[in-house]
């Protein structure tokens, strides 16, 4: 393959720094001449977020990439206070989708004991969940709660699916339906064939990621609350996101809630929760008997959601294709295969007069946030402001 | 003397064969193998494919086969390519990083025990004065305050506040290593006092991090092992002979209490090669110790595996030399 | 007869008026012993549950509170009291800093007396059971142990056997030429071991033994196997995890944090102690006890071991508080206590992803922790001086 790029290569400092610098064979070129706009980008190495943070404090960095602070960090005071006059902090809503999946394979105990398998035990735990009071109390409400698999700013996103607000007494009601009662250890317990099981779920998520460990606190919290006991089971993401673990939902290796991420795409095809892809026909739950692929990874089966996902991929009509995918998160949402939490916003700095560094939910994905990097400039030096930042994120103030 | 380092060096065989064989079944045996990442993202790959793929790897092998394929390319000098950055792992990892390693630990090592030695002495000799109660406590500060705090407390300090509070006060960088290369110094673009000068201004924050903690914990050995042994009793006989009490101090005293920092520093000095993967972290600072933590995640098992065989056999060198050391630090210890 | 004689007095009398005029010694003991009463009534002093949230509709406003008269160090990133959760936390950070040090440094001096004391001098591990003895005399746990590697010798042998002939049977069957070689060598091997086992001696150096030893385990890579044992021990098929869960409960997190943590601790303390066996058995009182005829065990353990006692304290102070940091990072790694389990490891490790946000919440367990090793360095100080006949107090 044959790329031209604005910018190439001049000089790399393993482990700490690549040069590049403007290309003069470029095709397109900014408004007003390149001249008048950024000549040379460096890109620093940076893999400490808090060293990051106080380089950029410390005026070192012009603008940071689109995955790089923290939210928390983002929002800290020594950066805010020293914001006004210096750098822009946005919050550029993302198509990363944290989310808990759910072990639904019936072969394992536990799933059968606790009901997993059936909706009305995952409608209940997501009942359960304060996700509001989650989002307000950690992200000011900048990271709004996520209600499927298909993010807001995706244009398939369908906004009227069956919601599930935080109601301890809607919570409650379901469970009762599945026959648990309040035990004397205050954990909800019921009969299952005979034996007497409590409702003691296992929770995964990979450690050492502060946020997603803060997120699994507050609900544990939260499921106590309504009878339920939380086993928290975290390892590094090495260890879960091993193929030994993640697709061995089948075998029990995890046997209740996993806690994790996907990053969605613009191009969504329902891959994530279809059994089987009618197109290609490959089964997309990971078993023993298809060598443990797909990302179907809780092992979850609705026929009707694979038939509309399959033919909306291949419909021209946009839409048709939406109407195709606004079905399927209709089913999705009645049936919960997982417990949407939230889609992330990513905090990104960049300093004041330097114009068209601009993100978005789909654009760039890894690093440089955006894709027109030939108009990056200060305005200082004449550069053409073309794009508004705020009209595609949202800002502290 | 001979004998025995000869001996110890044969022994050094069989070792670090062991070490091989464990270093290079613990990451065989890792949880998730490189292949696991193409097979989720592309759940359409075929089962021929995907063998296609393992043979291409060389995964379809035994583990003991795979080792022995390894073993005798290692010994040839071939350590294998790394799959991050399409280089040779050796290029990686002894050019590029060690190297540098060697810079910061190494500094922070030789601080340390610059400091920590006539500070140990000192505070051993003035036994529960008010500056041995200070001297403790600060080494007890610097003992509890985990590097991550200690080095962002640095970094803020004297990247922000102070150049922000005290007017005229330098600006340090926050971390990385300069952007001169040392090709800039051969093409005479860098003067070398310039490109040492830079190196210098990056290099005090870390090396003071790195070297807190085992300056402090070697002033602790250093002061309890010096106060044992004055209160031997050649110490008394060699005072008794009228003896000046820096003779008796330096000359007796001092050799028979370094034995303990000898055995310290021996352990240490694999430490040092291996680097600081916080500290490196931090300072965003292109170190071993950030080289082997990447390879472990990013699967990238021929550089892993090169840093990690490298380190065993500087361990076990070491420790030699430790042992070596011992003999001429107290000529009591023979060796046969 | 009446004669003024002093008051008897035995060793710990003895030991402990000396130790009682040690200041900081006391001062120190008396901060342990309210240590350990605090991780012990941690339910009665703690003022809140440490890992209750606050409940409400802003639960946001709680959350990293500076410190205040309700909640006198603040609350964390979850609105929890950060006091009660030191208070709490001080039970397993106390437990395993304590259990590290002291096991580590007792394998440890074990391990490098040994060492030191017979370097160069070989042992006789293994004597055939047809060969004369010709010393007269020798304990009977030597007997016992005799007998016993005699089983072990050709316990070996026979395993060695079956495995060569687990190896070689497909061959052998196929009539592979060289399945037949290789079984053969084996075979011949194991016969001539088994005829020099009757009558042969193997020595060996103890200290080439466990210097090895530690030089061999110096070189595993900790996080390669630490991230190995973590998913071992929480695969369902090995049945490592469930063992421990089903033997010690709950407790086996802590457990086995332990054991990992005294599995690479009691390495660097062997060697320093060894390094100074080496050179303390060459002193004059070494050989006069030998001379005596004090026996091997009575001169490591009450002559030399005493002498190494000042690194050792140094050692053992260093490690707790070594511990209480690395269980943090062990727990990270999935082994051991899951939040939201309060221990000063784990709250020093989240406080540094808000060193910006909230700096405070890094101050308590860092202060914790440097006060127990403080506490334990003076007490450490004070045992040696009030042990040591030489020290004027």
């Amino acid at each position: 393959m044959v790329y031209s790029g604005a910018f190439k290569l001049r000089r790399w400092v393993p482990g700490n720094s690549i040069e590049m610098e403007r290309n003069p064979n470029f095709p397109i070129k900014p408004e007003g001449g390149e001249s008048k706009y950024v000549q040379k980008v460096v890109y620093r190495f940076i893999q400490n977020t808090n060293s990051l943070l106080v380089a950029v404090i410390g005026g070192s960095i012009d603008a940071t990439s689109s995955v790089s602070l923290t939210f928390d960090q983002g929002r800290s005071p020594q950066l805010v206070r020293r914001a006004p006059g210096r750098f822009d902090i946005w919050f550029v809503p993302g198509a990363i989708w944290e989310h808990i999946d759910i072990n639904k394979f019936e072969n394992c105990q536990a799933v059968r004991d606790l009901g997993l398998n059936d909706k009305r035990t995952r409608q209940a735990l997501l009942h359960a969940m304060n996700r509001e009071g989650l989002v307000k109390a950690f992200f000011d409400g900048l990271q709004p709660v996520a209600h499927t698999w298909i993010a807001p700013v995706n244009p398939l996103f369908n906004p009227n699916v069956r919601k599930y607000e935080f109601n301890l007494k809607k919570a409650e009601a379901l469970l009762a339906e599945m026959g648990w009662r309040k035990g004397p250890d205050g954990i909800l317990q019921r009969t299952v064939g005979g034996r007497t099981v409590r409702f003691e779920i296992e929770y995964v998520t990979t450690a050492g990621n502060a946020l997603r460990e803060r997120t699994q606190q507050f609900f544990a919290e939260d499921l106590k609350k309504i009878g339920i006991a939380v086993k928290i089971n975290n390892a590094p993401s090495a260890v879960v996101f091993a193929d030994d673990y993640i697709q061995r939902a089948s075998e029990c290796k995890w046997t209740g809630m996993f806690m994790f991420a996907w990053v969605s795409n613009l191009q969504e095809d329902g891959s994530l929760f279809q059994y089987k892809n009618l197109n290609t026909g490959a089964i997309m739950v990971p078993t023993k008997e298809n060598n443990y692929q797909g990302q179907n990874i809780g092992g979850w089966r609705n026929d009707e959601f694979d038939r509309l996902t399959s033919q909306a991929v291949l419909e021209f009509d946009e839409n048709r294709r939406k109407q195709l995918f606004a079905r399927a998160q209709e089913i999705w949402a009645e049936e919960l295969p997982a417990l949407p939490l939230y889609f992330r916003a990513n905090p990104y700095v960049v300093r004041k007069g330097l114009v068209n560094y601009v993100a978005s939910a789909y654009a760039g994905g890894y690093g440089y946030p955006g894709w027109n990097a030939w108009e990056i400039g200060w305005e200082s030096r004449g550069a053409v402001k073309k794009w508004d930042q705020a009209k595609y994120a949202l800002s502290t103030r | 003397m001979f004998a025995y380092t000869v001996r110890r060096l044969l022994q050094m065989i069989p070792l670090l064969f062991a070490a091989s064989v464990v270093i290079y079944a613990l990451l065989a045996l890792q949880p998730g193998d490189p292949l696991d990442e193409l097979r989720r993202q592309n759940p359409r790959i075929t089962a021929e494919q995907f063998e296609a793929l393992k043979r291409a790897y060389g995964l379809d092998q035994p583990l003991h086969i795979r080792y022995f394929k390894w073993l005798s390319r290692a010994v040839q000098g071939d350590l294998g390519y790394s799959r991050t950055y399409g280089i040779p792992a050796a290029e990686y990892i002894f050019v590029q990083r060690l190297p540098k390693t060697l810079l910061l630990s190494g500094l922070a090592l030789t601080l340390a025990l610059v400091v920590a030695i006539p500070v140990g002495v000192f505070s051993a000799v003035r036994q529960y004065s008010l500056a041995d109660y200070a001297i403790t406590f600060l080494s007890f500060v610097g003992f509890s305050m985990p590097v991550f705090f200690l080095g962002i407390l640095l970094l803020y300090l004297f990247a922000i506040w102070l150049p922000d509070h005290i007017p005229g006060f330098p600006r340090f960088p926050t971390g990385g290593v300069p952007g001169v290369l040392w090709e800039d110094v051969r093409s005479g673009a860098v003067s070398l006092w310039a490109f040492l000068g830079q190196w210098a201004w990056h290099l005090i924050l870390p090396v003071l991090a790195l070297s807190s903690l085992q300056m402090a914990e070697w002033t602790r050995f250093m002061r309890a092992s010096l106060l044992e042994v004055l209160s031997q009793d050649y110490i008394r006989t060699a005072r008794a002979k009228g003896l000046a009490e820096r003779v008796v101090l330096y000359k007796h005293a001092l050799r028979n209490a370094l034995i303990p920092i000898v055995t310290l520093v021996g352990l240490a000095i694999p430490g040092v090669l291996g680097g600081a993967t916080i500290t490196e972290t931090i300072f965003s600072y292109p170190g071993m110790g950030r080289a082997i933590f990447d390879a472990l995640v990013e699967k990238d098992y021929n550089v892993a595996m090169a840093a990690l065989a490298f380190l065993a056999l500087m361990t076990a060198l070491f420790n030699l030399l430790a042992d070596l050391a011992y003999a001429v630090v107290d000529p009591r210890i023979r060796y046969s | 007869m009446a004669t003024a004689s002093p008051k008897p007095r035995t060793f710990f009398s003895l030991f402990w008026r000396r130790l009682r005029r040690h200041k900081m010694a006391m001062a120190s003991l008396v901060v342990i012993v309210l240590l350990v009463l605090m991780a012990l009534f941690a339910p009665w002093i703690a003022p809140y549950d440490p890992t209750a949230q606050p409940t409400g509709e802003d639960v946001g406003a709680y959350y990293f509170l500076p410190p205040s008269p309700e909640h006198p160090l603040g609350t964390d990133d979850l609105g929890r009291d950060v006091l009660s959760r030191i208070i709490y936390g001080s039970r397993i950070s106390l437990l395993v800093g304590f259990a590290v040090a002291f096991s580590s440094v007792i394998l440890g001096t074990i391990m490098g007396t040994l060492a030191g004391y017979f370097s160069g001098r070989p042992l006789r591990f293994y004597l055939g059971p047809l060969r004369r003895e010709r010393e007269g005399f020798y304990p009977w746990s030597f007997a016992l142990w005799r007998v016993f590697s005699w089983f072990l010798y050709y316990g070996v042998l026979y395993l060695a056997l079956s495995i060569a002939w687990a190896l070689a049977k497909d061959g052998i069957q196929a009539g592979s030429p060289g399945s037949y070689l290789g079984f053969g060598l084996t075979l011949a091997l194991v016969l001539w071991a088994a005829w020099f086992g009757l009558k042969g001696e193997i020595r060996l150096d103890l200290d080439v033994a466990i210097s090895r030893l530690i030089d061999f385990m110096l070189t595993i890579p900790t996080l390669p196997l630490l991230l190995v044992l973590s998913a071992l021990l929480r695969d369902p098929e090995v049945a490592v995890g469930r063992w421990a869960q089903g033997v010690f409960g709950d407790a086996a997190s802590v457990f086995i944090i332990i054991t990992i943590l005294v599995f690479f601790g009691w390495l660097g303390t062997a060697r320093l102690v060894r390094g100074s066996i080496l050179s303390l058995r060459e002193m004059d009182y070494a050989t006069a006890a030998q001379a005596l005829g004090a026996t091997d065990a009575r001169i490591m353990f009450r002559h030399l071991v005493p002498n190494t006692m000042a690194p050792l304290i140094v050692q053992a102070t260093l490690q707790i508080g070594g511990a209480i940091l690395t269980e943090a990072a062990l727990s990270f790694l999935g082994f051991g206590i899951q939040p939201p389990v309060a221990t000063w490891g784990n709250m020093l490790t989240n406080a540094q992803e808000y060193i910006f946000t909230a700096p405070w919440l890094a101050l308590p367990p860092g202060f914790m922790i440097f006060i127990t090793v403080l506490a334990f360095n003076y007490l450490g100080d004070g045992l040696r001086d009030a042990l040591d006949p030489r020290s004027r107090l």
